[in-house]
């Protein structure tokens, strides 16, 4: 096991023309370096429109020691299960899966280690070993090839992170001529090929805006070959569907989101119904298929898996959680946001409370969409998640039953839809006839069916009573 | 669509409007220097879908206040978009004056809209980056013709530059039936709920 370890990690992915691209671009947490620096560890802007530098740099006194601290306790961990580092610093292989390990991976994976750990947790050395060779033959392929995924990934190749120093161009001086010329990031050149490849690896996917973003960060954790069977792994087990071409999947996970905060937050599902113009009305699911326009706000939790939505460090704990874990950590930390948005939430409603439901809604959708870019402390999003809220209790199983529910239900609302199309109704009586569903179906199609899951509503009573 | 009123002489009035287009035409950067008056070379592509919220003085007495989603524009996400443009009152569709192929995409969201949308919804129909003169590809009485033919405002405007921005939301914010929403909104208040005195309804969610 450990032999042939060393010799996968070992293998130099060689290829003319291409070096394998193996950047430490995460600098070390010395404090004081980044209290100074514009940019933060891992080359983004430290700021935002939603955090001042005075705030970043008085949550990074603090954060930083907590890495330290934290990167001392996995090394002893480590050491203990007999797991040595290489001379890079960086470990080859983790101890097997325990309650532990995940308390430590909850608590976040030094930064230097992350490329490796979320590789090994994410089984991509089983990927890499039944695929040898393949990456190398896609780049062969792909190196000329002009289609409609290669020009809308130049379009994007320039718009993905182009406030971080890795990603923009670098600029030169003719030191002779004293000309300036532009020349494109070694980031953004690897970069590239991975969607390139992707795009004709996955046909069913292509490539779809938002890729760009998933693979432009984990390039900078891990080397290219890696990164883009990283990304298969994304969208075969993590993200199913979610990219594919009709993007259905973004609709079922939203309706897993949706079927989730009305049974484990039901207050947030209330100011959904309340300003979703009458589409969830109770005791209906046909916001499934229709879905309320809150979910405009949610798209990118998904599609992105938070990058862009949450600040960048808080991302990288949240998928330091979802490859130790599974799918269900989307749904966890989606839950939690809401959970730790409720108090502001609340507070729009008390302020408009002359029952507008216009200017509700706008500041609804305000502030879902901004709350989360201001969660700097991931430790308090993943303390809230796995201590607090026990958001961390939703299983993988429960989040598959829940996503099947919704696969089947829109299936049949949609064959709904086109039975009555076909009988000839417009466009504009569907929603009306969605509305009513209710009254129009008859109990067998099983629409009326409110809990999809009978035991997560027996606990979701029991977490309620203990929070009173 | 909604008001709100802060003394009696005046008005403010809310509406939605939705941007439409093609990837990379510039949608982002007509909002980002409509809302904030800035430009950025390089703009971040939209996953999914922003929203951003900007008021228009338009005479002394009243406020239009828009409530802008901005949309992601690559093809795919057209699944998508029903939830952004059901009940917009206006919508900007964009097209890049360099790129002849983004005013075909337009057309197609100007049809989708006309079929799908509320009827009385106010369509613009925008090139952008008029900045790039010397790239252009598509001429402005090609593009002038087909909006005066489908009944559509027009514009060419460039974000980078700021021009023709705030002519453009001023223009569709002209175009938007605010006595009518002020009327609705008045006999709305005659049979207000107010959300603070519903009951309870956590019972009602725990005891299912």
């Amino acid at each position: 096991m450990n032999k042939s370890m060393v010799a996968e990690e070992g293998e130099g992915r060689g290829h003319v023309g291409r070096k394998p691209l193996m950047m430490n671009l995460v600098r070390g947490t010395s404090k004081n370096r980044i209290l100074q620096s514009k940019q933060d560890r891992y080359g983004f802007k430290k700021t935002s429109t939603f955090v001042s530098e005075e705030e970043y740099n008085g949550w990074w006194k603090k954060y930083s020691k907590y890495l330290i601290r934290r990167k001392r306790k996995w090394e002893k961990m480590m050491a203990r299960n007999g797991l040595a580092v290489d001379q890079s610093g960086a470990p080859k292989r983790f101890p097997p899966r325990s309650s532990n390990l995940a308390r430590f991976v909850h608590k976040g994976i030094p930064a230097e280690w992350r490329g490796v750990a979320w590789f090994y947790f994410a089984r991509g050395n089983e990927k890499l070993r039944q695929n040898q060779g393949v990456y190398d033959r896609l780049v062969d392929q792909t190196i000329d090839i002009i289609n409609d995924d290669t020009e809308a990934i130049e379009k994007d190749l320039h718009r993905t992170f182009p406030e971080n120093v890795h990603f923009k161009n670098i600029q030169k001086v003719d030191p002779a001529t004293g000309e300036h010329t532009e020349e494109e990031s070694v980031l953004l050149q690897t970069l590239r090929r991975v969607l390139k490849c992707f795009a004709r690896y996955k046909p069913s996917i292509g490539y779809c805006q938002s890729l760009n973003f998933i693979a432009g960060l984990l390039l900078m954790f891990m080397d290219e070959e890696k990164a883009f069977w990283m990304l298969v792994i994304i969208s075969e087990r993590y993200l199913p569907g979610i990219h594919d071409l009709n993007l259905e999947g973004v609709n079922v996970h939203q309706g897993v989101l949706m079927l989730c905060l009305r049974q484990y937050l039901p207050e947030i599902w209330r100011l959904i119904v309340d300003t979703s113009d009458g589409k969830c009305q109770e005791g209906s699911n046909s916001f499934l298929y229709d879905l309320p326009t809150l979910s405009f706000c949610t798209t990118s939790w998904f599609m992105s898996i938070f990058i862009g939505v949450l600040p960048i460090e808080t991302t990288l704990r949240v998928w330091d959680c979802l490859f130790y874990d599974s799918s269900r950590t989307i749904f966890q930390i989606a839950l939690t946001i809401f959970k730790l948005m409720q108090p502001e939430l609340k507070k729009i409603v008390q302020r408009t409370s002359h029952g507008d439901t216009d200017v509700l809604s706008s500041e609804l959708f305000r502030t879902i969409q901004n709350f989360p870019k201001k969660i700097l402390d991931a430790n308090t999003l993943m303390a809230e998640c796995f201590t607090d809220s026990r958001f961390g209790g939703l299983t993988q199983k429960e989040v598959l039953k829940c996503k099947q529910y919704v696969i089947d239900s829109r299936s049949r609302y949609r064959s709904l839809v086109v039975k009555r199309s076909a009988m000839g109704l417009k466009e504009e009586d569907r929603r009306e006839l969605m509305e009513n569903s209710e009254k129009l179906e008859s109990d067998k199609i099983g629409l009326k069916t409110l809990n999809w899951n009978g035991r997560l509503n027996h606990r979701m009573r029991k977490l309620h009573h203990r929070h009173r | 669509m909604s008001t709100d009123i802060a003394s009696d002489e005046h008005k403010f009035v809310q509406f939605k409007l939705v941007l439409l287009g093609e990837s990379a035409v510039g949608k982002s950067s007509i909002v980002q220097r409509f809302v904030k008056d800035s430009f950025n070379d390089f703009k971040e592509s939209t996953i999914g879908a922003a929203f951003l919220t900007q008021t228009i003085d338009l005479d002394s007495d009243t406020t239009v206040k828009f409530e802008i989603w901005d949309t992601a524009g690559q093809e795919r996400y057209r699944s998508l978009a029903s939830i952004y443009y059901r009940n917009a009152q206006s919508a900007l569709v964009v097209y890049d004056i360099t790129q002849k192929a983004s005013l075909d995409k337009a057309k197609y969201w100007i049809k989708e809209l006309q079929k799908q949308a509320s009827n009385n919804i106010v369509i613009a129909l925008v090139g952008n980056k008029t900045d790039l003169e010397e790239e252009r590809q598509i001429p402005t009485e090609e593009a002038q013709a087909f909006a005066n033919e489908a009944g559509l405002l027009f514009f060419e405007v460039s974000a980078k530059s700021g021009k023709g921005i705030k002519e453009c939301f001023r223009e569709i914010a002209l175009k938007m039936p605010i006595e009518e929403t002020l009327k609705r909104r008045r006999d709305r208040k005659r049979g207000t709920v107010d959300l603070n005195k519903r009951p309870s309804t956590n019972e009602q969610q725990c005891a299912c």
